[in-house]
């Protein structure tokens, strides 16, 4: 199934404070504002916002109600609930959720939020980004007093590395992690796999291939056969493609 | 930007080609004279080169230098653009078919002294059938016009009949249409049909080839003229013609005077040697914008799409068809594109309804190869066009989310066979 765009998409982004991040259409700043709900602040509620969705995105009504809401001091509850209502964005059902999640996000700690913009950083594949995030999440929290937060914190960093392929940062990170939260079997293993990648234990890899990269290994070795070599290239790197696809699935942060 | 006020007509065959102008606010056409004699509108399809550095000649023009300097000429460019091996020319020298089409084809645009290249708001080219080649080889030929003539389009000898039938006065065409087009290739009857029951209405041609007719012969023109009356006879029996056309090289002798005593019995009768290129330009001042003969009819020949294609999407909650590209419209015209997002599924699903007997076909394109993402965030574009009559070419292009989720930069083509 497909879904039509709201509005247009800009030609230049409109920055987000402090999140780093450019939007360039509805769709982008919907889904930003969705994954960090809990660590949404009113700054999010300027007019320069509003400029940008009517010029730049088409969305000139939506940005008469957003404005309307800024300007007669609404909340960001008020500001959040318009912006998805009106555009049919999401369900009844998924506002009121939205809402509820506003109302929580008060009992949020300084590291809980900066972990979860790492986490969003990740889900976008920016992991030096999110990497900087956790640093500043674990500089906020005392490992004594909130370790389980803290493995968290650790854990996920080291997923980050993972994905950067940068095995004895993760392993370190995985192994810390691990200690401050010995029920945390994922760090256990996350390290384990860490450990035998830096020291480049690989099993079999035709044993463990399954799925898709199965499917792409047999066309390859198909291919290798029949000695066509060009085919044989691009099959190859269809492999390997998926393999770093399934890897990176295979490092998940909580 | 100045509004350019020039449309033209080119009706562009293997042995001699015609050019037709009007200008935007003028109501008549006027096809460029290639003599004195007052019906002398065709300028022959021919190319000489000088040796050596020399240039190139077309035309009347052709014919004299190649008579000069004891030269070939080049013929049927057309044919030979579709063929596509390169042309010698009186020397070693070598060129390329298409290249030498285009400078015939600047030749003719540059005839008319009235005639601006930089005034030109469309240009319609019209030969006798529109073969698969033709508007690849035309695009080529007319690529130095693309960038500066804003609409552009091939059409057959049939729909430039269209055309000119439909720009004169209702009375000439409210009850049917005929055209006799007779040359030594051919005797054609055309019978314009137009189904108003739709809205845009649908016009369409009934063609007839009479092989008898061929080739005609002055010193037996009262047999042919038997026989021309009999086929006329049988086709007005069937009902009202509101106007009769004639064209083609065999009509412009006097050897038909039964046939046309009959003819002017029963309804008006024009003959004339321009029709296909005054059609082609009033088709081209329809696709400027200055007339709205192309949305209040529709003409439907064999390189006309004869289904709709649209788009199963989702908007506020409702699912709904997004239409990409409507019935009528010549296979070699469709282009069309839309950016949607992608849902999980990571389907697109294409609703092609036939509007012969409305039978509906879903085409599905898996977009596997685009890496999972959540739900909308990802912005795919999608863009249609037809590669041959029959098919349907659909690219979809991973435009990612912006800076959240990077785009894999990839690009997948289908083609799926339509009606």
């Amino acid at each position: 199934m497909v879904y039509l765009c709201i509005g247009r998409r800009s030609a230049t982004p409109y920055y987000i404070e402090g999140s780093g991040i450019g939007i360039y259409s509805f769709e982008e700043l919907a889904y930003y504002i969705r994954e960090n709900l809990l660590m949404l602040d009113t700054t999010i509620m300027d007019d320069r916002l509003c400029n940008f969705m009517d010029r730049e995105l088409g969305l000139t009504d939506l940005a008469d109600k957003l404005s309307h809401i800024i300007n007669s001091g609404g909340s960001l509850t008020d500001f959040v609930e318009a912006f998805f209502f009106y555009t049919h964005f999401a369900s009844v059902a998924e506002i009121e959720n939205m809402k509820r999640q506003l109302a929580s996000r008060g009992t949020l700690s300084k590291s809980e939020k900066y972990r979860m913009k790492g986490d969003f950083l990740i889900k976008g594949g920016k992991y030096t980004a999110a990497v900087n995030e956790y640093n500043m999440a674990y500089d906020c929290v005392d490992e004594e007093q909130r370790p389980k937060e803290a493995a968290r914190i650790l854990h996920n960093k080291g997923v980050a590395f993972a994905r950067m392929f940068y095995f004895s940062d993760a392993a370190e990170c995985f192994k810390r992690a691990y200690e401050l939260n010995p029920t945390s079997q994922s760090s256990k293993e996350q390290y384990d796999s860490a450990v035998q990648i830096m020291n480049g234990y690989i099993e079999g890899v035709q044993d463990n291939l399954e799925g898709a990269a199965y499917r792409k290994y047999y066309k390859y070795k198909k291919r290798r056969e029949n000695e066509d070599i060009a085919s044989c290239r691009e099959s190859l790197d269809e492999l390997i493609e998926e393999l770093e696809n399934s890897y990176r699935k295979s490092f998940s942060s909580f | 930007m100045t509004e350019r006020t020039t449309a033209i007509g080119i009706d562009l065959r293997d042995d001699y080609s015609e050019i037709s102008y009007c200008i935007k606010e003028e109501s008549n056409v006027v096809t460029y004279k290639a003599g004195e004699e007052e019906e002398n509108f065709e300028i022959p399809t021919v190319a000489c080169k000088l040796p050596g550095d020399g240039e190139w000649f077309f035309g009347l023009e052709a014919i004299a230098t190649a008579d000069e300097y004891g030269l070939s000429l080049v013929t049927g460019l057309i044919n030979k653009a579709i063929i596509g091996k390169r042309i010698f020319a009186n020397d070693s020298e070598t060129i390329d078919p298409v290249r030498l089409l285009g400078m015939y084809i600047s030749y003719l645009m540059e005839l008319p002294k009235e005639v601006s290249k930089y005034d030109i708001a469309s240009i319609v080219v019209t030969v006798d059938k529109v073969a698969a080649e033709i508007p690849f080889i035309l695009d080529r030929a007319l690529e130095s016009y693309k960038k500066d003539v804003p609409y552009m389009r091939y059409v057959s000898h049939a729909e430039s009949f269209f055309y000119y039938a439909l720009s004169h006065p209702i009375e000439l065409w409210r009850d049917g249409v005929l055209l006799y087009d007779y040359t030594d290739e051919h005797f054609r009857m055309s019978r314009l049909l137009i189904d108003t029951s739709l809205k845009p209405a649908v016009v369409q041609t009934a063609e007839q080839l009479f092989e008898d007719m061929i080739p005609f012969s002055e010193d037996n023109s009262e047999v042919y003229d038997n026989m021309f009356r009999e086929i006329t006879e049988t086709e007005i029996m069937k009902g009202r013609v509101s106007a009769v056309y004639l064209t083609g090289s065999v009509f412009k002798g006097r050897w038909a005077e039964k046939t046309f005593r009959f003819l002017c019995s029963r309804s008006r009768v024009f003959a004339g040697q321009n029709l296909y290129t005054k059609g082609a330009c009033y088709a081209a001042a329809d696709l400027a914008g200055w007339t709205r003969l192309g949305s209040r009819y529709i003409f439907m020949d064999e390189t006309r799409l004869h289904a709709n294609i649209a788009l199963r999407a989702e908007s506020e909650g409702k699912e709904m068809l997004v239409d990409l590209v409507s019935a009528g419209v010549s296979w070699y015209d469709v282009n069309a594109s839309f950016e949607c997002m992608l849902g999980t599924d990571r389907k697109i699903d294409l609703v092609i309804k036939s509007c012969d007997d409305g039978e509906e076909r879903n085409v599905v394109i898996r977009c596997d190869w685009i890496p999972e993402r959540p739900e909308r965030t990802t912005r795919v574009y999608i863009s249609l066009y037809c590669p041959n009559e029959g098919q349907l070419s659909i690219r979809v292009t991973d435009m990612g989310f912006g800076e959240i989720f990077q785009s894999a930069g990839m690009t997948k083509e289908e083609l799926i066979e339509i009606f």
